[in-house]
């Protein structure tokens, strides 16, 4: 089983690129590898109640999808407004668990 | 060759021109006061007048939202002067700008009453449709 | 004599052009949020990324109409802060076919050129290489 930490940064509104990233990320979590989903950027849009429904399977089945705090103030959006089980974080929290000797890092 | 005449027309005529946006949030820290507003901006001035219609997550920029833009550290520094979309937009206001935003699109953005900045209009749907770009000199996509 | 190159815990490639997303502050936020963490981070840049950190940009950008007073920073007194604050910890290295091919020499001086056919050895020195962007 492998650890993964894949970062989507170009969001919904960018084309179909991000569903198909998330469909990723899910695909993994299936196949019994540890997923987290790291929203950036434009990215974090996927994780309003619009966004993929790829993110709210990835949640179902165990993985965890983590939303850039930065990212999302500078965009106008709370986390008041995050589909359930997304978690605010900073980058710190990112660069700790990017850090961890296991971690397979993915930048899409 | 056009002469000097027809070509003073062309740029100092009567109409105004529309700006469509729909491509936001692009180089916060290399571009900083230099988006895609301040070209907005410059444009409403320099063309006696502008229109702008906010698409697609650019719709964002006509929030009400009060916080300022987040900081970055770089190095030993903290850099405070990343893009104010909300400030920009405020600003195109009281320079006269028409700013509309796309109706579907901030469905998807919008949290309750007092989301929208006053004095931006919705655009689409029956009761409000969006500006008509047969009533503009020119449309510009930017 | 060949070059070696040291060892780092994470490669950052930045191979999208800057002003097109917020890929560039992306990096640098994750960047210094290795470094002080005691990371030991290589940027390697491509494509109109390696535009970031050229000599020509100087220490400040073009004057703000609306606030003329103001100085702003240009991506290079970005990029030498971060060198600045993290000597021992950050290295930074530019594809020379590609600061060739899209005009950014010269680069500053603490800018390492390295040839595109060399990345391989960069991406075996680090741990972790995450591809940013698209060249």
């Amino acid at each position: 089983m492998a650890d993964y930490l894949l970062t989507e940064s170009q969001g919904p509104w960018a084309g179909p690129g991000a569903d198909r990233f998330a469909e990723d990320a899910v695909a993994l979590r299936a196949a019994g590898h540890r997923v987290v989903l790291f929203l950036v950027e434009n990215g974090v849009v996927a994780a309003l109640p619009s966004g993929p429904s790829a993110l709210h399977t990835l949640l179902e089945r165990g993985g965890e999808v983590w939303v850039d705090g930065f990212s999302l103030a500078h965009r106008a959006l709370t986390a008041d407004q995050l589909l359930d089980g997304a978690r605010l974080v900073e980058m710190a929290e990112v660069a700790e668990r990017l850090l961890e000797p296991q971690v397979r890092g993915v930048w899409h | 060759m056009a002469d000097q005449t027809e070509r003073t027309d062309r740029e100092d005529g009567p109409g105004r021109r529309l700006l469509v946006i729909e491509r936001a949030y692009r180089g916060a820290l290399e571009t900083q006061f230099a988006d895609v507003l301040y070209l907005a901006r410059e444009l409403n001035r320099q063309l006696g007048g502008v229109d702008v219609l906010l698409r697609g997550l650019a719709v964002t920029f006509a929030a009400a939202d009060t916080r300022p833009a987040p900081s970055v550290r770089v190095g030993h520094d903290t850099l405070d002067t990343l893009p104010s979309p909300r400030d920009s937009v405020r600003s195109l206001l009281e320079h006269g700008a028409g700013v509309y935003v796309d109706a579907a699109d901030l469905a998807h953005f919008e949290a309750g009453p007092g989301w929208l900045q006053p004095g931006v209009r919705r655009a689409g749907g029956p009761d409000a449709p969006g500006p008509d770009w047969s009533a503009y000199r020119d449309v510009f996509f930017v | 004599m060949a070059q070696r190159i040291p060892d780092a815990d994470v490669l950052l490639a930045l191979m999208g052009a800057p002003h097109t997303s917020d890929m560039l502050t992306s990096a640098v936020r994750l960047a210094q949020a290795l470094l002080e963490r005691g990371a030991t981070v290589h940027l390697w840049t491509c494509g109109h990324a390696t535009g970031i950190a050229k000599a020509a940009l100087g220490a400040t950008k073009p004057r703000n109409l609306e606030n003329w007073a103001h100085g702003y920073p240009s991506t290079l007194a970005l990029a030498e802060r971060l060198l600045d604050a993290f000597p021992e910890q950050l290295t930074w290295y530019s594809c020379r076919f590609c600061t060739e091919e899209r005009g950014s020499v010269p680069l500053a001086d603490r800018i390492k050129l390295r040839p595109p056919f060399k990345f391989a050895e960069h991406v075996a020195a680090a741990r972790t290489t995450l591809f940013l962007g698209v060249i």
